[in-house]
């Protein structure tokens, strides 16, 4: 990172203005200084000339005196301007150089704050566009539209850099206003919204082969997070960007007209930004939602294009259970009489799983010897066909847990169906790959839309099972508190089976240990 | 790490821990803290009266 760059503003008067005064007077006073005394030495001169030739000794010494005096004359001229100009230049010098280090002193403890408070909460500026993280972005002179690359506290100023091209006062740092300045990208040079460089970074790609259903599955997830998880809790949910507002709104505004929505065609995806803030939390979190096209899986060039990998904070891995080849085959009459509403992605379930560990392998590096503490959830999609629902997804959850009381999360009885589908559809090698790779897997089953999409429908879409898979990811992220109301209703369920234990002792012990025990 | 769970949070558990050290101590935090507050008051009364 370069600390330094020239830039489009005024240096600070202790780092420019006050030293070019100090050369300025040095150069310039004994210039004035000196055609002054050159006249009293032109003076003295002629005194001198007429003292030649004098004929009377009075006279002649009366010139002698006069070319004397006029010699003192000038010679004072510079002791003068001498004394005044050392007596400056050494005030000058000392004010400056206290100016400069006092400034400079308040500039290293700013730039060493925001360091230590960005790298701390993980606030980093990255553009949702091109991906690219930079120290700090271009922000344009609201006035003349000037670019300045490095508006912060510096020897162009500590609190304000003044624009070189229209002299606006420009704030050097967030609090002072620098973040209703326009921001870009140092890379791509596109506009990024306000809340970048702001907030904690959480980045989420969303990943799986062509018509798998992952921008559904985005659009009615966050509409689900905002609606029944965020807003009755308090939280504050919110589009930093006013486009990906905008494409949010268009997109909701089709599913729920019973439309479906266009295909991705971005094999680089600009990421989706969700800025969410609890309530009472001093800085909340953006979320950037990668959403790349299917096809970014499709082949390999495509595939290391993915540069984001390096910052994620969790996986999203969707499988379309109508792309596993076995699925496929069993079922084939009732998929050909569907396949327009269903639309089977067409690549492989292990082909972009293992697109998605080169990427991790390149970006992140994997290790053979240890697990991945990064959290990925794998998402069966489309479970309104077929009667998946009933196979794998909310019914068979809650029938599971009913069948098998020691079955206590809704999570673990969902991990038991789908590891047991996946199973039983030739892909235990991926389960098994997963559970080798990755410290934690979550598994879910949903439908983004609810029905198979029907033109002359025009109902809107419902979709089943489309928050667990995204709270459970912001859970393990730290943006949303999951845990503690699971852990409080395990509280109140293993108290009342307490009670049930005869004696306080068995009680207590029970409580406090026995219902403690880890299992597998 | 190995493949236990909690049964309370559904984390996993590390070998050496016989139960979920973190959801004990969050479960007997209340406990904790008065048995706690018992000790140092007994402590500061045991050294001021203890001439």
């Amino acid at each position: 990172m370069q600390l330094y760059e020239p830039q489009p503003s005024y240096l600070m008067y202790a780092f420019g203005g006050g030293w070019e005064v100090m050369a300025y007077i040095w150069q310039n006073v004994f210039k004035r200084t000196a055609s002054d005394a050159n006249w009293w030495y032109m003076q003295g001169n002629s005194c001198k000339l007429k003292a030649q030739y004098a004929g009377s000794i009075p006279v002649r010494y009366w010139w002698w005196s006069a070319y004397a005096g006029c010699q003192l004359a000038g010679l004072s001229q510079y002791l003068t301007a001498l004394a005044i100009v050392a007596a400056f230049c050494v005030i000058q010098f000392l004010i400056l150089t206290i100016w400069a280090a006092i400034s400079g002193l308040v500039i290293a403890l700013l730039l060493g704050f925001n360091f230590l408070y960005g790298n701390y909460f993980k606030i980093f500026f990255r553009c949702p566009d091109c991906h690219e993280q930079m120290s700090i972005p271009i922000y344009v002179c609201p006035a003349c539209s000037t670019e300045h690359t490095r508006l912060w506290p510096s020897v162009y100023g500590v609190f304000h850099h003044r624009c070189a091209k229209c002299n606006s006062k420009l704030p050097t740092l967030d609090v002072l206003g620098r973040k209703t300045l326009v921001q870009k990208c140092v890379s791509c040079k596109r506009p990024m919204n306000p809340d970048v460089g702001r907030l904690i970074n959480i980045h989420i790609p969303v990943i799986g082969g062509p018509l798998t259903g992952k921008s559904n599955y985005i659009f009615m997830a966050t509409k689900r997070f905002t609606e029944q998880y965020a807003r009755p809790r308090g939280f504050e949910v919110t589009f930093p960007d006013k486009n990906h507002q905008r494409e949010y709104e268009n997109n909701i505004r089709m599913l729920s007209s019973g439309m479906e929505l266009v295909k991705t065609s971005n094999v680089v995806p600009q990421a989706y930004n969700l800025a969410v803030k609890k309530p009472r939390e001093w800085i909340g979190r953006i979320l950037y939602i990668y959403d790349a096209a299917g096809e970014a899986y499709s082949d390999e060039n495509s595939t290391l294009l993915q540069t984001y990998y390096k910052y994620v904070h969790g996986l999203i891995f969707v499988i379309d259970p109508f792309s596993i080849e076995l699925y496929r085959r069993q079922h084939e009459s009732e998929i050909n009489a569907v396949r327009s509403a269903v639309r089977p992605s067409t690549l492989s379930v292990m082909d972009a799983y293992g697109r998605m560990l080169a990427i991790l392998e390149s970006s992140i590096g994997l290790k053979s010897s240890k697990r991945l503490q990064l959290p990925i959830a794998i998402v069966i999609s489309k479970t309104d066909a077929l009667g998946l629902e009933a196979q794998i997804g909310q019914i068979a959850i809650r029938e599971l847990m009913n069948r098998d009381p020691s079955i206590r999360f809704e999570a673990e009885a969902s991990k038991q169906l789908i590891e047991r589908f996946l199973e039983e559809n030739q892909l235990g090698n991926l389960v098994r790959d997963l559970n080798l790779r990755f410290e934690n897997v979550g598994y879910f089953a949903c439908s983004a839309l609810g029905r198979m999409p029907d033109a002359s429908d025009h109902r809107p879409y419902e979709p089943i099972g489309v928050l667990e898979p995204l709270l459970w990811l912001l859970g393990k992220a730290g943006v949303v508190g999951v845990r503690q109301g699971l852990t409080r209703r395990m509280d109140e369920q293993d108290k009342a089976m307490a009670k049930t234990k005869g004696n306080i002792f068995k009680a207590v012990k029970f409580y406090y240990w026995d219902s403690l025990r880890p299992r597998r | 790490m190995s493949n236990l769970r909690c049964p309370r949070c559904n984390e996993r558990v590390p070998d050496r821990q016989p139960v979920h050290l973190v959801c004990l101590f969050q479960r007997a935090r209340y406990v904790i803290l008065v048995i706690g507050g018992l000790v140092l008051l007994l402590t500061i009364c045991g050294i001021l009266f203890s001439n």
